[in-house]
C-alpha cells in the first residue's frame, strides 16, 4: 500500500511544483523545470518498477501497456541510431520520464469505479497549480510590474487547456446549487484566461472537443430522443463539428506573420524526414537538427524564417515526427488511441457512469488539437500533466482489476499515518537516484555566469568555466562551441578546433560552427578554412562568411574566384562599399593580367618570325588595352612583316600620336613611307628617328639608303661613314659597300 | 484496446504514415532545390560575374537533384568543375546506381587549375580517408 501512497504522492508533488518552480540563478524557468521534470521522471520509473515487481507484476498487458512498450522500443532504436548519441540522452529521459508517469498513474489510480474518489486529490492538486502561472500570466498582460517567464503565455495557455476539466468535473459533480455555481464560475475563469493568452490552438482544440463530447452525446441517447430534439441535436452536432474547421482556416488563411511562420517550420521539418525516414534524428535534437534543412531552404523562407529561431516545430507531432521518426510518431499516435477509445466506448455504452472520463477527454482532446499549432508535450509541466490526465482516463477499472496473488500471509494491518510515513520515505529513496541531474543545472548556471565574463574580454576565465560545464553536462554541444569561442579568442586555435569538433558531434548542422572552424584556420591553413567558409556558406550567406571566403581565394592564389565573390557580396550587401572597390579592383588586375600575358605571347611568336600565330593575339592585346603604344607596335610591326605596309604605316602614326619621340617607330613609318616610294617623306622620318636615337647603324644604314635613292652620294656617303665607324663589321657592310660602288666607287 | 489491436494499428501507422511521410519529405526537398529555378538562377549569377555563386549553386543542384546530369552536362568545358561534381553526386547518400566512386573524380578536381575548388576536393578526400577534415562534409553540399 505505501508503494501506490508513494506514486500518488509523487504524481501530487510533480503537479504541484512543476508549474511554479522558478529558476533562481539562470532566470531561464524552462530550464529549471527541465531539469526538475528529469528528476521526477527518474523516480517515477523507480516507482513504477517497484510497484510492478512487489504489489502487483504485469501478468495481462492491455493496448495501452503494449503500447507504452512500443513506445520505448521506438525511443531506445531513436537513441541508439541517432547522429549524436549522447545529445539525444536527456530527450529521451523527458520522454522516458513522461511514459513513467504515465503508467505509474494507471498503477496507483487504479480503481472500481471510473469516477473513482481516489482521484478527488489530484483535482485539488491541479486546481491549486494553476492558480500562481494564471495570477503571474494576468499581472504580465496589465503590465503590473511582476514580469516573470513562469507567466510565459504558451505554458499557461497548454496548462489551462488540460486543467478544464477539473473545473468541470466539480460542475457535474457537485449537488448543491451554490457548489455548481461556484465552480462554474471557475470554470468561465479558466475559459476567459485561455481565450487571453491567445492560443488559437487552444480554441479550436475545445471546439473540437465539445463536437466530439456532442456527437458521442447523440450517439448515445439517440435513441431516446423525439424526432424535433434529434433535429436539433444534429444540427448542432453539425454546427459544433463544421466551427473547428472553419475557424482553423480563418487561421491558416489569415495573412498573419505567426502563422505562416509556423507552415513554413511545419513544411520544412517534414523535409528532414527525408533522411531518416523512420527513427529520426534522436529525442530532444529537434533544434539541433532544423538546422539541417537550411541545406534545401529557398532564400525567400530563409528569410522569413531567418526572423525567428526555431526552436520548437509548433506543432508536436511534427517535432515527435523529427526526434523519433515514423516509428515514434506511429508508437505516441498508438497510445494515444489505446488510452482515449476504450473510455470513450465505455461511456457511450454505460451512460450512468464515467463523468470523469468524459471531462477528462474533453481537456485531452483539446490539448492534442492544440499540440498541432503549439509544443504543449515539450514544456515539463503540461507535459507531466498530460501523460498523468492519460493514464486517469485508461486506468483500469472493475473487472480488469487482478488482485496480487501472494502465497505469504496478508500484512498485519498498520496505522494509515504510519503508511503514509512510509510512503514518504519511499518517495525520497525514490528521488534520490536522479538527483545527480543537478549537475546539469550547474553547469547551465555555470554558462550563465560565463556570459558577462566573455563580454568583458576575459577569455581565459570563459575557456575554464565552459570546460568545467562540459564536463558536467556532457550532453551539450553549446558548451564546447564556447569553450571554443573563449579559446579562439585566447589565440589557441588547436584547442579552439578541438572544441568546434567536439561541439559539432551534438549540433552536426550548426552552422556558426563550421564558421568559427574556418576562422581557427585562416592563418596557418587558408585550403582548409575556405573549406570550412564553403560548408557554412551551404546554409546561408553572410557577409563576413563571403569576406573571409574571398580574402582565402586571395590567400591561395585564386584571384577570379576572389573577385567573383566580393561581385556577389557588392550584389546581396549594396552598402558594403568595401566589397564592390574591391570586386573592382580584381577585375581590373584581373583583366590586365590576362592582357599583358596576350600580349607576351603574341612579342614572343613575333620574336620567333611567327607573324601569322602572333596577329591574332597582337590584335586581342590592342582590343584589350585600347591606346597602348606597346601593343599598337607590336601589331604594326607584325603586318609589316607580313607585307601590308599601309595598315602598319596606320598603326606607326596610332603609335607616334601618342608617343611623338618614339624612335622605333619613327624608323618603321620611315620604312614603310620608303616602300611605298615617298622618299622625301621617308627621309624626313629617318632623320628625326636618328635625332631621337643618334648613333644607331641601323638607322644611319637606312638613312643613308634613302639619301642614296634621291641621288644625294655625299649626305649618303656621310652617313655609311659613320655606321662603319660605330661598327665596322656591322652587317650591311656588304651592302655599304654595293651602293657606294654603285654611287661612283668612292671607297671608305 | 487488445495488445494485437494495438500491435496492428502501430504496423499500419508505421507503414501507410511512413511512405506518405517520406513521400511529402522528398516532394518539398525536390521542390525546394527545383532544377529551373535553380539553372535561371546559376545562368544569372554566371551573366553577373558570380561565377562563385553559380558554381555553389551547381553543388547545391548536384547533391539534390532527381536529375544532377543535366547540370553536370552545363559544365562540360570545365573538367574540374565536372569531377567536383560529379564527385558531390557519389557522395549523396541516395546515390544514383552505377555512379563512380568519389575518391577517383575528387583526385581529378584536386589536380584541376581553379585553387579553391581543388582545396575543396583535397578536403574532401582528406573527410573521405582519414575523416579528419570537417565534420559531417559528407552530408553537407559544398
Amino acid at each position: 500500500m505505501f508503494l501506490t501512497n508513494a506514486g500518488r504522492l509523487l504524481i501530487y508533488l510533480s503537479l504541484a511544483v512543476l508549474p511554479l518552480a522558478n529558476a533562481p540563478l539562470t532566470g531561464d524557468t524552462l530550464e529549471v523545470k527541465y531539469h526538475l521534470f528529469r528528476i521526477l521522471g527518474v523516480a517515477a520509473s523507480i516507482l513504477y518498477v517497484c510497484h510492478a515487481v512487489f504489489v502487483r507484476p504485469l501478468r495481462d498487458p492491455d493496448g495501452v501497456d503494449a503500447a507504452v512498450l512500443l513506445s520505448l522500443a521506438a525511443l531506445g532504436a531513436s537513441v541508439i541510431f541517432s547522429e549524436s548519441p549522447v545529445g539525444a540522452l536527456p530527450g529521451a529521459v523527458d520522454a522516458a520520464g513522461s511514459l513513467a508517469f504515465l503508467s505509474l498513474t494507471r498503477r496507483v489510480f487504479e480503481s472500481d469505479h471510473p469516477d473513482g474518489p481516489e482521484v478527488r486529490p489530484v483535482l485539488w492538486v491541479i486546481g491549486a497549480s494553476m492558480i500562481l502561472p494564471s495570477m503571474m500570466f494576468v499581472s504580465e498582460q496589465n503590465k503590473w510590474g511582476i514580469g516573470d517567464t513562469l507567466g510565459n503565455q504558451n505554458v499557461v495557455s497548454h496548462f489551462l487547456v488540460l486543467s478544464l476539466f477539473a473545473p468541470l468535473f466539480a460542475l457535474f459533480a457537485a449537488h448543491s446549487r451554490v457548489k455548481k455555481g461556484l465552480c462554474l464560475t471557475a470554470l468561465a475563469a479558466l475559459l476567459w484566461l485561455i481565450w487571453l493568452t491567445a492560443a488559437r490552438g487552444a480554441v479550436v482544440g475545445l471546439l473540437a472537443a465539445l463536437a466530439l463530447i456532442a456527437l458521442s452525446s447523440a450517439a448515445r441517447h439517440w435513441a431516446s430522443l423525439d424526432r424535433p430534439y434529434r433535429l436539433a441535436t444534429a444540427g448542432l452536432c453539425a454546427v459544433l463539428s463544421l466551427s473547428a474547421p472553419v475557424l482553423l482556416y480563418r487561421y491558416a488563411t489569415a495573412t498573419d506573420f505567426n502563422v505562416s511562420v509556423r507552415f513554413l517550420s511545419w513544411k520544412y521539418s517534414l523535409s528532414l524526414l527525408a533522411d531518416r525516414l523512420m527513427l529520426g534524428y534522436g529525442p530532444g535534437l529537434f533544434a539541433a537538427s532544423f538546422e539541417k534543412s537550411k541545406l534545401w531552404m529557398t532564400t525567400a523562407d530563409s528569410n522569413l524564417l531567418g526572423l525567428l529561431t526555431v526552436n520548437y516545430a509548433h506543432n508536436d507531432y511534427v517535432e515527435l515526427l523529427v526526434d523519433q521518426g515514423a516509428l515514434g510518431l506511429a508508437a505516441f499516435l498508438t497510445l494515444i488511441a489505446a488510452c482515449l477509445l476504450p473510455p470513450i466506448y465505455r461511456w457511450i455504452r454505460e451512460p450512468a457512469r464515467a463523468i470523469l472520463p468524459v471531462c477528462l477527454f474533453l481537456s485531452l482532446i483539446a490539448s492534442l488539437t492544440q499540440a498541432f499549432f503549439d509544443f504543449p508535450y515539450h514544456t515539463p509541466a503540461p507535459r507531466c500533466l498530460f501523460y498523468v490526465l492519460l493514464g486517469l482516463i485508461s486506468r483500469r477499472c472493475g473487472s480488469n482489476l487482478e488482485p496480487r496473488t501472494s502465497v505469504a500471509p496478508p500484512p498485519p494491518p498498520r496505522s494509515e499515518s504510519l503508511e503514509w510515513l512510509r510512503a514518504f520515505l519511499v518517495l525520497l529513496a525514490a528521488l534520490v537516484p536522479g538527483v545527480p541531474m543537478i549537475t546539469l543545472y550547474a553547469a547551465s548556471a555555470l554558462a550563465k555566469v560565463a556570459d558577462p565574463t566573455f563580454k568583458s574580454g576575459r577569455y581565459t576565465e570563459v575557456r575554464n568555466f565552459f570546460s568545467m560545464a562540459s564536463q558536467l553536462d556532457p550532453t551539450r554541444g553549446q558548451y564546447p562551441f564556447r569553450q571554443g569561442l573563449g579559446e579562439e579568442q585566447a589565440q589557441d586555435f588547436e584547442e579552439s578546433r578541438r572544441a568546434f569538433r567536439r561541439a559539432l558531434e551534438f549540433q552536426p548542422y550548426f552552422p556558426n560552427t563550421f564558421f568559427h572552424l574556418g576562422t581557427v584556420s585562416m592563418k596557418t591553413d587558408p585550403a582548409r578554412a575556405a573549406a570550412a567558409f564553403y560548408a557554412t556558406l551551404a546554409f546561408a550567406a553572410s557577409p563576413t562568411t563571403l569576406h573571409n571566403l574571398a580574402a582565402m581565394g586571395l590567400a591561395i592564389g585564386d584571384s577570379p574566384a576572389a573577385a567573383a565573390i566580393y561581385t556577389e557580396i557588392a550584389r546581396r550587401y549594396p552598402a558594403d562599399v568595401a566589397a564592390a572597390h574591391n570586386a573592382a579592383v580584381l577585375k581590373q588586375m584581373g583583366r590586365e593580367s590576362a592582357e599583358s600575358e596576350t600580349y607576351r605571347r603574341a612579342l614572343d611568336l613575333y620574336q620567333k618570325d611567327r607573324y601569322d600565330l602572333a596577329e591574332p593575339l597582337a590584335i586581342a592585346a590592342v582590343s584589350g588595352r585600347p591606346g597602348d603604344p606597346d601593343a599598337m607596335f607590336l601589331l604594326g610591326r607584325i603586318v609589316f612583316h607580313r607585307g601590308r605596309h599601309d595598315e602598319a604605316g596606320g598603326w606607326f602614326k596610332k603609335v607616334l600620336a601618342v608617343d611623338p619621340n618614339d624612335a622605333e617607330a619613327c624608323y618603321y613609318l620611315a620604312s614603310v613611307f620608303f616602300f611605298q616610294n615617298r622618299l622625301p617623306a621617308a627621309l624626313d622620318m629617318y632623320q628625326r628617328a636618328d635625332r631621337l636615337q643618334p648613333n644607331s647603324t641601323r638607322i644611319l644604314f637606312n638613312l643613308g639608303v634613302a639619301y642614296y635613292s634621291i641621288g644625294n652620294f655625299s649626305a649618303m656617303n656621310d652617313c655609311f661613314d659613320s655606321t662603319l665607324a660605330l661598327n665596322p663589321n656591322v652587317s650591311t657592310r656588304p651592302k655599304i659597300e654595293e651602293l657606294r660602288r654603285a654611287a661612283g666607287g668612292r671607297g671608305p | 484496446m487488445s495488445v494485437r489491436a494495438v500491435l496492428a494499428m502501430f504496423l499500419a501507422l508505421a507503414a501507410f504514415g511512413g511512405a506518405a511521410i517520406y513521400g511529402s519529405a522528398a516532394w518539398i526537398v525536390r521542390r525546394s532545390v527545383f532544377l529551373d529555378d535553380l539553372a535561371s538562377e546559376i545562368r544569372r549569377a554566371r551573366e553577373s560575374g558570380e561565377s562563385d555563386f553559380a558554381q555553389r549553386l551547381l553543388i547545391k543542384g548536384a547533391f539534390y537533384s532527381k536529375n544532377p546530369e543535366t547540370l553536370i552536362r552545363t559544365v562540360s568545358d570545365d573538367p574540374q568543375l565536372e569531377a567536383y561534381l560529379r564527385a558531390i553526386v557519389a557522395l549523396r547518400p541516395d546515390r544514383p546506381k552505377g555512379w563512380p566512386d568519389p575518391e577517383a573524380e575528387l583526385r581529378k578536381a584536386a589536380d584541376g587549375p581553379s585553387p579553391l575548388l581543388a582545396a575543396r576536393a583535397a578536403i574532401r578526400l582528406e573527410q573521405i580517408r582519414y575523416k579528419t577534415a570537417i565534420p559531417n562534409a559528407e552530408r553537407i553540399p559544398f
